[in-house]
């Protein structure tokens, strides 16, 4: 008996050794405080305590989320936008924080305090370096035929004519008050080329990046509806018909010599466009050679589409409340739509003038896939010119002005990061 | 966006500079576009005029060329008239194997350059 009492003594003492921190520990704590402190960092309480417009950016961004699932509006990014726009809008989730990247530059000091940083920040310096759309452009080379503006030459023209949205937008924004670094942000909206908007933002005004990103791909989804009527105001039923000459075959030797002949006088004339321009024409090397297949169908799958799920998410991230709801964005989705009308207006002005001189006459709706937006662009004048003329096939006619835009566009942008950079 | 006395000057400039760059170095483009194709053509024609002339000394022999066959086929089948004895009988089959390389997504349009 006096063991088994021992024993007993010796497991309480044991269990004693074990509960007491437990119970001391239990008595300092107050639980009404922890509680109302649980209560308090929730997203709910601070939406309540004053961040009601974070509320405003979790509707812009369903809103989004209708026009790339239902609307199907450029959806493969326009999804990951509002998604990231829905994350960072998010009170308390601390994922963006757009003090790290402060006055246009990364605050490399802070990123080591992994406390302060959420996982937008990290995916934002490709952006912010500039990796994501030039990787993008990789892809999109990969993807871009240039036969056609190989084999009609001339519609180099109208992708350079179609650039004057660019211009004409940059002057538009500096009379309603921005800065000239932030107007030649705005109007880079002009060229229709996503990837292009966003690395000139990112280096020139990267507090546009979210308006400037959202108004891009907007419009660019909305081509088919600017474009239309203003090809039809510009052009007579007559022009509109006009049949074009068959284009002659291109080599497989002029596809290859091409982008390497074009990154050589582009670059050395504008070493600014360089990243751009080697990107896309890179792309377009591995397509045409022939012998990299493997890495040509990697960069236009794959690699492009992490990539854009990267861009479009951080892109989002940075459309907070504060950066986005104010007038700066409404003023950036007018003059957005001024500057994609104003250049389908100049493609189709210069082939209307080209018509003036030349004996194959060109059929002025291709001067509106001057603006980039590959392919969308070419299709709105195949389907304006089929409406005039039903036998009329347009399609590869306007696919030349069309990858010149891309050019044409990546040169401007060139252009104004020299200028304004 | 800060308000700021804008220098319209130093804006048109960058206009005027910056559209007449894009046109220059597209219209540079075009013309060394036609400069390499000229090149290309010319390289190419030299090839094919230098391939005619070894063939031409090569084929010495007196086989008649494909079209001269094909003419001289027609002639001998309107001559005889004579042709394959058709049986009538449908042997169309269904198969089992639906499969084939005309349906097949790995020759799709990305395969188009080789």
């Amino acid at each position: 008996m006096r063991q088994v009492e021992k024993y007993l003594l010796k497991v309480a003492l044991l269990l004693g050794m074990f509960i007491m921190p437990f119970a001391a520990s239990a008595e300092e704590i107050d639980m009404g405080e922890k509680v109302a402190k649980f209560v308090n960092d929730t997203g709910f309480a601070q939406l309540f305590a004053g961040n009601w417009l974070c509320l405003v950016m979790i509707v812009i961004s369903c809103i989004l989320f209708y026009l790339a699932i239902v609307k199907k509006f450029e959806p493969l990014l326009l999804l990951p936008i509002a998604f990231g726009m829905l994350l960072t809008n998010l009170p308390g989730a601390g994922l963006y924080h757009p003090e790290l990247f402060e006055g246009g530059h990364v605050h490399w000091g802070d990123f080591t305090n992994s406390n302060n940083v959420g996982l937008l920040d990290y995916l934002y310096l490709g952006v912010k370096l500039g990796i994501y759309p030039c990787i993008i452009f990789i892809g999109v080379g990969a993807m871009t035929d240039f036969g056609p503006l190989l084999a009609n030459p001339k519609s180099f023209l109208l992708g350079a004519a179609a650039q004057l949205g660019i211009f004409a937008t940059f002057l538009g924004a500096l009379a309603l008050g921005f800065t000239y670094a932030e107007a030649g942000s705005i109007g880079i909206i002009g060229g229709a080329d996503g990837p292009t908007a966003i690395y000139l933002t990112s280096k020139l005004a990267p507090g546009l990046l979210g308006p400037i990103a959202v108004a891009a791909y907007s419009y660019m989804a909305l081509v088919p509806v600017i474009q239309p009527p203003i090809m039809k105001v510009l052009t007579t039923k007559k022009e509109r018909e006009i049949v074009m000459q068959q284009l002659r075959k291109v080599s497989k030797k002029e596809k290859i010599v091409f982008p390497i002949v074009v990154t050589i006088f582009v670059s050395l004339l504008l070493p600014s466009a360089a990243p751009l321009i080697g990107c896309l024409m890179l792309g377009n090397l591995m397509r045409e050679c022939g012998v990299v297949e493997r890495l040509s169908k990697t960069v236009q799958n794959e690699l492009m589409n992490i990539c854009t799920i990267f861009l479009g998410i951080s892109v989002g991230a940075t459309t907070t409340a504060a950066a986005f709801l104010n007038f700066q964005t409404l003023a950036i989705l007018i003059i957005g739509v001024l500057a994609f009308s104003i250049g389908s207006a100049g493609g189709v002005l210069l082939a209307k003038f080209m018509n003036l001189f030349t004996k194959n006459k060109i059929n002025p709706l291709i001067g509106s896939a001057g603006v980039s937006a590959v392919p969308m662009a070419a299709r709105v004048s195949q389907n304006v010119g089929q409406e005039a003329n039903p036998g009329n096939f347009l399609l590869m006619h306007a696919m030349g002005p069309n990858v010149a835009g891309v050019i044409g566009s990546a040169v401007a942008a060139g252009i104004l990061l020299s200028f304004l950079g | 966006m800060i308000t700021l006395a804008i220098n319209w000057g130093y804006a048109l400039l960058v206009t005027g500079v910056g559209m007449l760059t894009v046109f220059l170095s597209l219209i540079l483009l075009i013309w060394i576009i036609n400069l390499q194709t000229k090149l290309t053509n010319q390289v190419e024609d030299h090839a094919k005029t230098v391939q005619d002339t070894e063939k031409a000394v090569v084929t010495t022999d007196a086989h008649p060329t494909p079209h001269e066959q094909a003419a001289i086929a027609m002639a001998m089948h309107l001559y005889f008239n004579s042709h394959d004895e058709e049986p009538h009988v449908i042997t169309i089959e269904e198969v089992e194997k639906r499969y084939s390389p005309w349906s097949s997504k790995i020759y799709g349009m990305r395969n188009l350059n080789k």
